[in-house]
């Protein structure tokens, strides 16, 4: 693992509007120098639906792609629920070329995943 | 120690990029109407860093390079009006830590203004073997800032092209450095990343080549290229029964950016390959 300084990123953690809804937002470049406090935040998150919103993430790299699909992963043996909403253009290109568009749970907003989910 | 910043006030779109920066509440900021007065305070004063106008002359901006008054020498970051590749080129040469020409992209500027301010000394030098605006030779070690700082003028290199492509080109050469400084390098700073980027008519070519062992494409099963159709995570569990970091998908995503891309025999350089 690199042991360069981190990229900048801030991950805010809040209730969603209806009962048992985490939204975790995350703001900055999510990538191989940081992936690892996100990792952490999904990976204490209990809450039965876990909504992350990408919205403010301009890029991710392979590892974050990683990342995320582990949480995926994790909800599907574990029987909770996720989404990924708010993606930008960029991130959405990065899914449809790494083939995995169609195994995240995406919605455009917090509110329509909650909708749907919750 | 607060650090200190000295910023040429000719662009109200740097100030807004610059205000947003969230170290900047822990920084000194001395600002300036012009490159030959901002030149002046910075003989009088140390900076960490000086963002220069985004007007004026290239040999304005680059006397900021020079050491002045033994103090010590400031990490610039030298702003353009226009695509040129000639001055980026110059920029690099003479050890500016990066160059952004308008408009400004406001997630790497604020990135990289902030690895210029926090990243200690000594910053790792990028060699420049050679300097033609279509035929780069960027010779950097393994290690997290000097690879963003090279990504930044490479970003340079490519500001005539529409912005998705940029992106995208961008992203690929990101995924494949990254391999090249952790699995060839494991971001050993000693240890030294070449990248050649030559451009023609219709075609634009990058080679990376890292001092590593290589690797053998049959081999890759902790990678998303090994998947069988229609599971495109199966290396996912691989990775995990491995120990490995998540990931994985940098060659795959490369290679759908790309038009080619191919390895040597040794598995150390790839070459890849962009057709315009």
């Amino acid at each position: 693992m690199p042991t360069q300084p981190t990229a900048p990123i801030k991950i805010e953690n809040s209730p969603g509007s209806k009962d048992g809804v985490t939204v975790l937002k995350v703001i900055g470049p999510l990538t191989i120098y940081n992936f690892f406090d996100f990792q952490d935040f999904t990976r204490k998150d209990k809450s039965p639906i876990l909504i992350i919103d990408l919205g403010e993430v301009p890029y991710m790299d392979s590892a974050a792609l990683g990342c995320l699909l582990g949480v995926h992963v994790s909800c599907e043996k574990n029987q909770r629920k996720y989404a990924v909403v708010n993606l930008p253009e960029r991130l959405q290109t990065m899914f449809s070329m790494a083939g995995v568009s169609e195994y995240l749970t995406t919605y455009p907003s917090v509110a329509e995943a909650e909708s749907a989910l919750a | 120690m607060n650090k200190r910043l000295l910023l040429v006030k000719d662009s109200s779109e740097v100030e807004a990029l610059v205000a947003k920066i969230p170290q900047m509440a822990d920084c000194v900021v001395d600002q300036s109407d012009s490159n030959l007065e901002a030149k002046a305070l910075a003989e009088s004063a140390s900076y960490d860093v000086v963002l220069t106008g985004v007007g004026g002359t290239l040999n304005e901006k680059l006397s900021f390079l020079e050491a002045s008054n033994g103090h010590r020498r400031s990490r610039v970051i030298v702003l353009g009006a226009e695509p040129s590749p000639g001055d980026v080129t110059a920029a690099i040469r003479q050890g500016a830590f990066s160059y952004f020409t308008a408009p400004f992209q406001s997630t790497c500027f604020q990135e990289i203004v902030t690895r210029a301010l926090e990243t200690p000394d000594p910053v790792a030098p990028i060699q420049l073997l050679s300097a033609l605006p279509n035929w780069i030779i960027m010779q950097f070690a393994a290690e997290h800032v000097a690879l963003e700082r090279v990504l930044q003028f490479l970003r340079e290199f490519h500001a005539d092209l529409p912005p998705a492509l940029r992106d995208n080109l961008m992203m690929a050469c990101r995924e494949v450095l990254l391999n090249a400084a952790e699995h060839g390098c494991g971001f050993d700073p000693a240890k030294y990343i070449q990248l050649v980027y030559a451009r023609t008519k219709r075609l634009l070519l990058y080679q990376v080549r890292d001092p590593g062992p290589g690797f053998a494409p049959q081999s890759m099963t902790h990678a998303a290229i090994s998947n069988p159709a229609g599971d495109p995570i199966r290396h996912l569990q691989v990775r995990e029964q491995q120990g490995l970091r998540p990931g994985g998908f940098g060659i795959l995503v490369a290679e759908k950016i790309m038009d080619e891309m191919l390895y040597n025999e040794k598995g150390n350089e790839a070459l890849l390959i962009k057709y315009l």
